[in-house]
This record gives structure tokens, C-alpha cells and sequence, in this order.
């Protein structure tokens, strides 16, 4: 049988969990939180007269009236967020701006696409233990010629092919005294690129230009094979254009390498079943390369009987043109900002 | 080197299509530029004979001709054409066929009578390199086949055009190759058949002339020298079979003797030159052309030599230029009855210069200028004089006379079939070795271990055993090279250096305040700089494409500004722009040692928000990124605005400057005024260390700020207040920060208004109101002693 005096703080509680549910407001639920539990809230006052109640039943009635409490402060938070939640919801509903507007701030600008490339190439030669060695754009003839193999009648010497300053001094045709300049300065094992600006006497078209670019490659140690060069540039290929680039090698010559090859890959715009990139062969010519020639390991003071190597050249217009499908090298150099923004 | 297919299959059997053997050429070096189809277009086309010709019934312009066009088939042509008559043999391009041109044959309606083909003209048959030639027969429209053309053979077969011509192009180590016998010792290899030989036999008749002694002084510029007498010469034309190949190879047919030396030239390699008796006067000798000497040569003009070029000469007078040309008298004319031929060797290097320093090429100095061997000089000799008594052109005497090396001694490489597969890297069985060796005419010996291999002598592009295995792999398959990955060689170290590393960074820093990378030429016009108000030594081009491009550029400036100007004027007016390359600067001129190569940056902007300040900006990130502070004065560039740039400096040294561009410069460059530039010298700070960063405590009392607004006069700069101010407040200073300039309003005329917020922290303890208040009257004194400023 209920004390009689759990009656009043029952029809307290059912009446405050009702009419905290219905407070509209967070005012309204503060006034409402005084009235029943303030300090001359009807709650407080039933507590007040606890003193009253006979001993017997006052242990009874008492945690009653805590459990009430209790109930009835969960309920005033849970309202109160509740209350906070939806004003808040309400405010954010009213907030809204239109995203789709763009702001006219400066945008971030670019590399060139023949150097957005030029990383390309480098940061895959750099991860396979390459170093980037910088070489001199103006140099001797014996390091752009003669330490390479090419001796004094030999025709790319002329002067219809290669700028010169002086008579022993001219703008280097190629990137390969490169080479030379890091044999003398280091001994095997070497694996180096270096890349840059080359230089040779010819009328800029669309695919020809008196200054282009080259990457350079050389790797020396005991026992370097053909299958290694084969290796690498079948590597670089898949890397560069495409898993499922195929290369292959086609004899041809240098006279700073023997055997020399012409290395052409599949053509990554057609894969290889034919296109006009490729005039309909499945192939594209991306590179020269070949077994560094006794004779340019012994100007280098290196032993060819004890060491072997290969040097590969690529011409990075070229494959920044195939790259991007640009049909006229001419572009390359004329820096038209309409051009340059729609690589980076 | 232009190699006509039938003339090929004369020394080996080709059983494949004419694209299958340019692929298996391509596979051992040898590229197919164009293969020239000599009877494209006549596909459709066959020989008919005109067995009845009747007129037209409605039109009297017409006739109409029966032809028979073989397997007792014949068609009616409506033709206007009148130049064919009975019995004779004509082109029927059927119903069905196209022609060269495009134009689609069809059975056609002419006035009522339907005509089933069309009988050809020269030039519609289209036949290229000028093959075929008209006769006055022809000129009527319709083109005449040979007489006995049985009716329905093709129209190619019956005009010989069922050849082609591969236009291949040569590597410069294989001079060997530039003939049809060369290609043919090619294929024969490739193909696995057997390869013939010229014929070069001949009979030697008394001479009733006796033949000039012959010299060789310039041992520089010939190794051998050798000439015959041939007498009794009648000029005439080549024959047509000769005649025909000239032409395929794109040389003009000209007479017998001339035709036999071209023929040689091309069959053989070997340049040869038939001089007249007449015109040799005593003896002949080899040498270097003697200073004022002159010669007018086979072209009609007169060439002045000098003493690096060798001349054929005789008692009196060079008569010809040593591999180039003949002299004006030296060649045969129709009158012409003893020739004195000469066959020799003159190396590429001397045919070349002289060549080149002439400006004066022909075919003779071309092929010279290659590289020809003594083998060919021999071969080529003796096939001439085979073909001058085969074709009835002279009688070849038993004189000839010759100086120099008759032959090298044949060289011999010996190695191991081991050091050869080391560098391939794949193991070809030593059985696969002699068999490419040999099939390309070496002799091979030596025991399963040894590789012994003589030259042949032909070969002198072969030289050691690397040379060898180009020779194998080239035949057994560079497809046969299996991918491998360095697994023997030591690891290194790759990548770039410390300042590689710092270019690349800063490229990225400048991308990111939105500047955009050019590419401009490192070679400009002579004017730039001084367009610039720059001067100063620069390299120069001997030999540049214009001037233009003549010199090195010492500065970025001009290519940049270049650039700007070229996208100003197509409206691209708003941009950041930014190159970082090498200028080129000598120490002195002219260059003994290389010039001195440095990175510069140099940047331009544009645009309505650009100003001196947003350049600033850049430059000082820039500076940031090398931890280092931007130390400025006022500029003395000639390019900038005087009021409106900024010197860099990096101790006493200027290494670079920064502003407007001067109006002057942005007229002379073709750009717009409002440009901002910059050109630094990255180099100094390429060099510096990169230092390690020591970690500094973070603060743990607060701090406290002060604004100060003071007055002063109008050229007092905030950098200098700024510094004052520093100096005076201070360690506990922490920040000084301007936050506004204002003019105008309450302040006087000539005078502005600056504001700072100072912000002042201790590392020990919380500073009070009384000591920050002691410090900014000790700085607001100091304003005012040293800039008569006051407190707005």
C-alpha cells in the first residue's frame, strides 16, 4: 500500500514531464524549471514538508521524491537540447548562400608542359638509383665530339649541324658530354641522367627547332648487358605511356655506342594496331641508345676489358609533343598562356 | 640510296613482297623511307590490239575502235582520239579499273554507243621519274605499246613498270651500303640466299695514245689513284635497260660513257671520272690546289680553290676538283675519242670540306663524302671497263696507270664467343655466330672457345669484337634480348642534388602564388640588352640561323618581356610569368675557356591587381624559401622605374632587382607599361647551406600589443620608421607590423600618416602597462627627434 504522501509528488512529476514536453521555449522551460524545482518551486516544497512526514513512512517518501527530482531534471536537459538543437537547425536553415557562384581569386599557375614531363622522366630514373647530373650548355668540341667517338671529318661536326663560337668551342648538339664530363669526375658504378638544353642549326617547323631538349642516360659497372639496357627502357616505357607498352629495339648507329639501337615502343594512342600518330606502323621512335663504345670508356680512363655500359638519349620535345597530342612543336616555345594553362 | 627492286634481284633472289623485305631490312638497320610503285595506278590496265576502227554514226567526232584485249575477249572504245590505227598495240584501262589520278573507269554511253573502257595517254598512264617518253605517234592522245605486245598482257608488265624503287635510307657507318650490291650482300644475309656478283671482266687492246703518269702528292686527300686509256670511242645513247635504271635512281641519262660511270656509281658505289685525252696536257698529278689558282668547272662556274683542297692537275692546270667535279674541258663530248678514266679513293673528309667551302655538291662528291673503300675502287674499275666493251663504247687499252695503296691489309678480330654473349647479355650458340659472319662475308675460325674473324674488306666500319656483336645480334634478333634488370651492378645513390632540389622547390613555390612557367629561347638578338640599358661581354654565334638568334643571353629579362608582350597582344592581358634558366657570361672574348653558366629566375606580371607590392610579395617568398631575409635599396636597374624598384642585396653585392618595368623598355619590347618584373641571380643562393632548424621554446607569458599612429613627412619610408622602431624598443619587441598609410583628410599636405601595431613579449614573465608605456615613449621621442614625427 502507497504512503499517502507519494500521491502529490506523482501528480507533480506526470504534470512536469508534460508540460516540459510542451515548453516552446528555452524562457519558457527556465520559468517552468523555477516554478517546480526552484527554490519556491513545488517540488521544493514538498521536500520541505518531508520533516513532517511520520518516521516510519519519511525513508519511503523521501527517495521518492530524489527519483522524481531526478526524472524530472533529465527531462528539463533533454528538453533543453532539444530546444537548442532546433533553434540552431532553424538559424542554419535560414543561412544559405549559393555555392555554385565562383569567386574571381588568383589561381594557382603552372610548370611548363615540357618541364611537367621532363619530372616525369627524372623522377623515374631518380628512383632507380640514377643521379641528375648538370652539364655546360656552351662546350668544348672534345667533349661534345671527340671524346664521343666523333672524330674530326665526321659530318655531324660540320657547320651546317652545330653552332659554333669558336673553333673548338660551339653550343653542345646533344646531351651526351654529359657523359663524359661524369666519367671523369666518377668511377663506376655510375647510373646518372642528365638533361638540358641542346642546340642545332636547324629552321624551326613543327617538328624541328634550332634549341630542344634531350635526357641523357649512362649506367657503368662490371658486367652491364644489352638485356639490362632492355630492361630498364622496356621499365620506363610501361612507366611513361602506359602498362602494356611494348618496346622494341631496331639496329641502328651511334658512333659513341656500339651496337647502337633505335628504340620505338607501341603507340600509346592507337596501342599498336595502327593510327596517324604512328603513320599506321603500331609504333613511335622514342629514344636512341646502345653499349658505350670501348673507345669512349678508354678517353674516360675507364677499362672497357673490366667494365661495360649503356647510354640511352631522349629527345623530350618529342615525347612531350606524342604526350600531349600537340601537333606542332612551335607551340612548344611561343608560351601563349592559352597553351601553357592546359597542362597544369 | 634509291634502290629499284629489279636491279637488286640482279645479284640476289628476293621471294618476298616488296613491304615484307622493307620490314627485314628495317630488323637489321636499314629504314625504308617510300616504296615507289611504278605501276600504281594500272591495275585495271591491259595491253589491247585495234583489230577495226569505224566512225561514230551520230558523231563525226567519234570513232569507234575494237579492241582486242587478249583471251579471244574484245571491247569497244568510243574514243576521240584518231593517233591509233589497225594492228597496232594500245593501253585499255577496262571497265572497272582506276587510274592514278582517281578517276573510276565504267562502261560509258557516247551519242548511243557504249563504250567499255578507255584508251590511254602518256599522262594518264601517269608513269613516274619520267620512265616513259612519247614519240610523235603518241601526240594524237593515245600512247603506243611496243609493237609484239601480245593483246590482254598488263599494261605494267608491257611498260616494264611492274617494278618498284625502295628509297633506303643508310646509317653513316655503313658507306658499303650505299650501292645495289651492298644492299644485295644485305638481303642475301637476311634472307639466307646466295648473293652474285658483278661481272668485271674485260679484254685489253694495244693503245695506239699513250696515258699520262700519274702522282699522288696529297696523301692527306687520296690513297689510290688509277686510270685507263680507252680509245675509239663512240658516243652514243646508253641503252634503254640502262637508261631506265639511271632514272629509277633519279639521274638524268646523258650518254654511253657518262651513263656507265653513273651506273657504277650507283651499282658499285664508286665515283668515277672520264676525262678527254685532249684536254690532259703531260702528266697528272694529285695535289693541293695552289694559292690564286682557279678552275671552271663542269657547272659553268668558276671557283676560286684554296691550298686545303685537292685538285687533279695536269703540266698546267688543275682539270678537275679532286671527288667534286671536272673541269669545263675534262668532259666527253661527242667528238670525244680517247678517255682517260679515273677511279680512286679520296677521303670524305677532304671531298667534304672542299665540298662544303665551295658550296658546289654533285653526285661523285656525295658518295665520296661517305666513305669509299679500296675494294670498291678496284670492283668499280674493272665493272666499268666491263660495261665499256659490252656496250660497245670503246676499246679499253692495256694502259693504266695508278699510284697509292693498292689494298689494306685484311684485318683480323680475334675474340671469344663468351665476351660477346657477356655484353649481349644472352647466350648465342657459336654455331649462330659463324653462320651470320659468313652469310655478311667474313672468315670465321677458331675452336668452339675462340671467335677468330677476318674482314671482309669492304667492312671498315668493323673494327673490334663489339662491332661483332652488333653484326650477330642484328641477324639472330635484338627480339631475342630478354629484359633484365642491372642484377650485378652496385647500388648507388640517384637523385638531384641540394641545389637541383632547391630549383624544384622553388618552381613549385612560384606555381603556387600562381606564376606560370615559359620556355623561351637561350640564343637572342644582339639589341636586347641594350634595349634593356644593359651592356657587358656575351658570347656570340659564328654561325647563327639570324641574328635574331645570334648571342647567349646574359639576362631573362628581354626573352621574358618577349613572351609578355607576344600574350598582351592577343589578350592575354592578366598573368604571372616565370622562367628559370641559365644566362651565359664569359670572362672574356674571345672565349678560350667556357663562360660561366648561372641560374637566374626571372618573373613579369600583369594585370589590374598587380602591383609593385604583389611583386614584393613573390620576391620575398622567394628569399623565404633559402631562409633568407630580402635585403633591398632603392634601384639603379636601367629597365625599372626609378621610383618604383628595388635593388636586391646580398651583402655589398647586388644579385638582383625588382619593380615596374620602365616605359621605355616595355615600348622597346612591344609590351604594355603596367609591367612588374623581376630578375634574380639564383646562384648565390644555390651554394648556401641548407640549415638544420634548432627548435626554439614556445612562449609561455603573453603578450601584450600597442598601436602608434604618428605623422611625418611625406618621403620618410616605413622601412626606415620600422627600423627605428626596432631599434629603439628593444628586446622585448617582438613584432612590429604596419597597418595602415594614410593621406589626405585631417593631415597636411606633404606630410602621411603611418600606423604600427607593436607587439611586446618576455620569456620570463608577464609584462606590465608601466614598462610598455616606458618603452613607447622612448620610441615615440625617438620618432620625433630623428623624423620630426608626431603622434597623430
Amino acid at each position: 500500500m502507497k504512503p499517502e504522501g507519494i500521491k502529490p509528488i506523482e501528480e507533480i512529476l506526470q504534470s512536469g514531464i508534460e508540460r516540459i514536453a510542451d515548453a516552446k521555449t528555452e524562457e519558457e522551460l527556465n520559468r517552468l524549471r523555477v516554478a517546480i524545482l526552484g527554490k519556491s518551486g513545488s517540488m521544493t516544497a514538498l521536500l520541505r514538508e518531508l520533516k513532517n512526514v511520520s518516521n516510519g513512512e519519511r525513508p519511503v517518501i523521501g527517495r521518492f521524491l530524489n527519483e522524481a527530482r531526478e526524472t524530472l531534471e533529465t527531462a528539463f536537459s533533454a528538453r533543453e537540447r532539444a530546444l537548442k538543437a532546433a533553434l540552431l537547425n532553424e538559424r542554419l536553415k535560414n543561412e544559405r548562400i549559393d555555392i555554385t557562384i565562383d569567386r574571381e581569386t588568383r589561381r594557382v599557375g603552372g610548370q611548363h608542359p615540357l618541364y611537367l614531363i621532363k619530372n616525369k622522366v627524372t623522377d623515374f630514373f631518380s628512383a632507380r638509383g640514377f643521379m641528375i647530373a648538370d652539364s655546360p650548355e656552351i662546350e668544348f668540341e672534345y667533349y661534345n665530339f671527340d671524346a664521343l667517338n666523333m672524330p674530326g671529318d665526321h659530318p655531324a661536326r660540320d657547320t651546317q649541324d652545330t653552332f659554333y663560337i669558336t673553333d673548338r668551342i660551339l653550343l653542345r648538339t646533344h646531351t651526351s658530354p654529359g657523359q663524359i664530363r661524369t666519367m671523369e669526375k666518377k668511377k663506376p658504378p655510375i647510373r646518372m641522367i642528365t638533361v638540358g638544353k641542346v642546340y642545332r642549326s636547324d629552321d624551326i617547323d613543327a617538328t624541328h627547332s634550332p634549341m630542344f631538349h634531350q635526357i641523357e642516360g649512362l649506367v657503368v659497372d662490371k658486367g652491364v648487358t644489352m638485356c639490362d639496357l632492355k630492361g630498364i627502357l622496356s621499365e620506363f616505357a610501361a612507366s611513361f605511356f602506359g602498362q602494356g607498352t611494348v618496346i622494341r629495339f631496331r639496329p641502328s648507329h651511334f658512333p659513341f655506342t656500339e651496337p647502337s639501337v633505335e628504340v620505338d615502343a607501341t603507340c600509346p594512342s592507337c596501342g599498336g594496331s595502327g593510327c596517324r600518330v604512328c603513320k599506321g606502323t603500331g609504333w613511335i621512335e622514342i629514344l636512341g641508345a646502345g653499349m658505350v663504345n670501348r673507345r669512349v670508356l678508354e678517353n674516360c680512363e675507364i677499362d672497357p676489358n673490366v667494365y661495360t655500359g649503356f647510354a640511352f638519349g631522349i629527345g623530350l620535345d618529342r615525347i612531350t609533343l606524342i604526350t600531349h597530342g600537340i601537333s606542332d612543336l612551335r607551340l612548344v616555345y611561343e608560351n601563349d598562356i592559352r597553351f601553357l594553362k592546359q597542362f597544369s | 640510296m634509291k634502290v629499284p627492286l629489279s636491279w637488286l634481284k640482279e645479284y640476289v633472289d628476293v621471294s618476298v613482297s616488296p613491304n615484307e623485305l622493307a620490314e627485314r631490312l628495317l630488323n637489321i638497320g636499314f629504314e625504308t623511307e617510300e616504296i615507289l610503285d611504278l605501276g600504281e595506278g594500272l591495275d585495271g590496265v591491259v595491253a589491247g590490239r585495234v583489230t577495226e576502227v569505224s566512225a561514230h554514226p551520230k558523231n563525226p567526232k567519234l570513232q569507234i575502235l575494237t579492241v582486242d584485249v587478249g583471251r579471244k575477249k574484245s571491247a569497244a572504245i568510243v574514243t576521240a582520239a584518231k593517233n591509233a590505227a589497225v594492228g597496232e598495240s594500245v593501253p585499255v584501262a577496262l571497265s572497272g579499273s582506276v587510274l592514278k589520278d582517281g578517276k573510276k573507269i565504267a562502261p560509258c554511253d557516247f551519242a548511243g554507243t557504249v563504250s567499255e573502257g578507255m584508251l590511254l595517254s602518256l599522262a594518264e598512264l601517269a608513269p613516274p621519274l619520267g620512265l616513259l617518253d612519247e614519240t610523235p605517234a603518241d601526240k594524237g592522245g593515245i600512247f603506243h605499246l611496243p609493237p609484239e605486245t601480245v593483246p590482254g598482257t598488263t599494261a605494267k608488265k608491257a611498260l616494264g613498270l611492274d617494278d618498284c624503287v625502295l628509297d633506303i635510307s643508310i646509317t653513316a657507318n655503313r658507306p658499303d651500303c650505299q650501292s645495289i650490291c651492298g644492299i644485295a650482300r644485305e638481303v642475301g644475309a637476311a634472307l639466307g640466299v646466295p648473293v652474285r656478283v658483278p661481272e668485271i671482266g674485260y679484254g685489253k687492246k694495244p693503245a695506239k695514245a699513250k696515258i699520262p703518269a700519274v702522282r699522288i702528292l696529297d696523301k692527306s686527300a687520296c690513297e689510290r689513284y688509277t686510270g685507263t686509256l680507252i680509245e675509239d670511242i663512240k658516243i652514243q645513247a646508253s641503252p634503254e635497260w640502262m637508261q631506265r635504271r639511271l632514272k629509277m635512281s633519279g639521274i638524268r641519262p646523258i650518254n654511253n660513257v657518262v651513263d656507265i660511270t653513273n651506273y657504277v656509281l650507283l651499282e658499285i658505289g664508286q665515283p668515277m671520272h672520264a676525262f678527254d685525252i685532249r684536254h690532259i696536257d703531260g702528266c697528272i698529278e694529285v695535289r693541293h690546289a695552289k694559292k690564286g689558282e682557279e678552275i671552271v668547272a663542269l657547272d659553268g662556274n668558276r671557283y676560286a680553290l684554296s691550298e686545303t683542297m685537292a685538285v687533279i692537275a695536269d703540266n698546267t692546270k688543275p682539270v678537275a676538283i679532286a671527288g667534286v667535279m671536272g673541269g669545263e674541258y675534262s668532259g666527253i663530248e661527242p667528238d670525244t675519242d680517247t678517255v682517260f678514266l679515273e677511279v680512286a679513293r679520296f677521303f670524305k673528309g677532304s671531298v667534304r670540306l672542299t665540298s662544303r667551302t665551295l658550296g658546289l655538291r654533285s653526285d661523285s662528291s656525295a658518295r665520296y663524302e661517305k666513305g669509299v673503300d679500296l675494294f670498291s675502287v678496284e670492283q668499280g674499275r674493272r665493272r666499268a671497263l666491263h660495261l665499256i666493251e659490252r656496250l660497245g663504247a670503246g676499246h679499253v687499252t692495256e694502259l693504266s696507270v695508278e699510284d697509292g695503296v693498292r689494298e689494306n691489309p685484311s684485318r683480323v678480330i680475334k675474340t671469344t664467343p663468351a665476351a660477346i654473349n657477356r655484353l649481349l647479355g644472352i647466350e648465342v650458340p657459336k654455331r649462330e655466330m659463324s653462320r651470320i659472319l659468313s652469310a655478311l662475308g667474313f672468315l670465321v675460325t677458331g675452336g668452339e672457345e675462340a671467335l677468330v674473324c677476318t674482314v671482309p674488306p669492304y667492312r671498315e666500319d668493323v673494327d673490334n669484337y663489339t662491332d661483332l656483336a652488333e653484326e650477330i645480334i642484328r641477324f639472330y634478333g635484338y627480339d631475342k634480348l630478354t629484359p633484365t634488370y642491372m642484377e650485378t651492378v652496385r647500388p648507388t645513390e640517384g637523385g638531384m642534388n641540394a641545389a637541383q632540389k632547391s630549383l624544384q622547390k622553388l618552381k613549385e613555390l612560384l606555381v603556387a602564388y600562381g606564376c606560370r612557367e615559359v620556355l623561351t629561347y637561350a640564343f637572342i638578338h644582339p639589341d636586347a640588352k641594350e634595349k634593356l640599358g644593359l651592356s657587358g661581354r656575351s658570347v656570340t654565334l659564328r654561325n647563327p640561323l639570324s641574328a635574331e638568334q645570334s648571342e647567349m643571353r646574359t639576362q631573362l629579362l628581354s626573352s621574358v618581356l618577349t613572351a609578355a608582350g607576344f600574350n598582351q597582344n592577343r589578350k592575354n592581358g592578366e598573368f604571372r610569368l616565370f622562367e628559370l634558366a641559365r644566362v651565359y657570361l664569359p670572362d672574356a672574348l674571345p672565349l678560350t675557356a667556357l663562360p660561366v653558366e648561372r641560374e637566374r629566375l626571372c618573373l613579369a606580371f600583369a594585370g589590374k591587381n598587380e602591383d609593385f607590392y604583389t611583386l614584393k610579395e613573390v620576391v620575398t617568398a622567394v628569399f623565404s624559401s633559402f631562409s633568407l631575409p630580402l635585403c633591398i635599396a632603392p634601384t639603379k636597374a636601367p629597365y625599372l622605374h626609378p621610383g618604383m624598384g628595388a635593388d636586391i642585396l646580398r651583402g655589398e653585392e647586388t644579385i638582383g632587382s625588382f619593380g615596374k618595368l620602365h616605359p621605355a623598355c616595355a615600348a622597346a619590347f612591344g609590351a604594355g607599361e603596367n609591367l612588374f618584373v623581376a630578375e634574380i641571380d639564383l646562384q648565390p643562393l644555390l651554394s648556401l647551406p641548407s640549415p638544420v632548424v634548432k627548435y626554439v621554446p614556445l612562449p609561455k607569458f603573453p603578450a601584450v600589443s600597442r598601436d602608434l599612429a604618428i605623422v611625418v613627412d611625406e618621403p620618410t619610408t616605413v622601412g626606415l620608421l620600422k627600423m627605428t622602431i626596432g631599434q629603439t624598443a628593444g628586446s622585448l619587441l617582438e613584432e612590429v607590423r604596419l597597418f595602415d598609410v594614410y593621406r589626405g583628410g585631417q593631415i597636411a599636405a606633404g606630410k602621411k600618416s603611418v600606423a604600427f601595431s607593436l607587439r611586446f613579449r618576455s620569456a620570463e614573465r608577464t609584462l606590465t602597462d608601466e614598462e610598455i608605456a616606458a618603452i613607447m615613449e622612448r620610441v615615440m621621442k625617438k620618432l620625433e627627434s630623428v623624423y620630426a614625427a608626431s603622434l597623430r
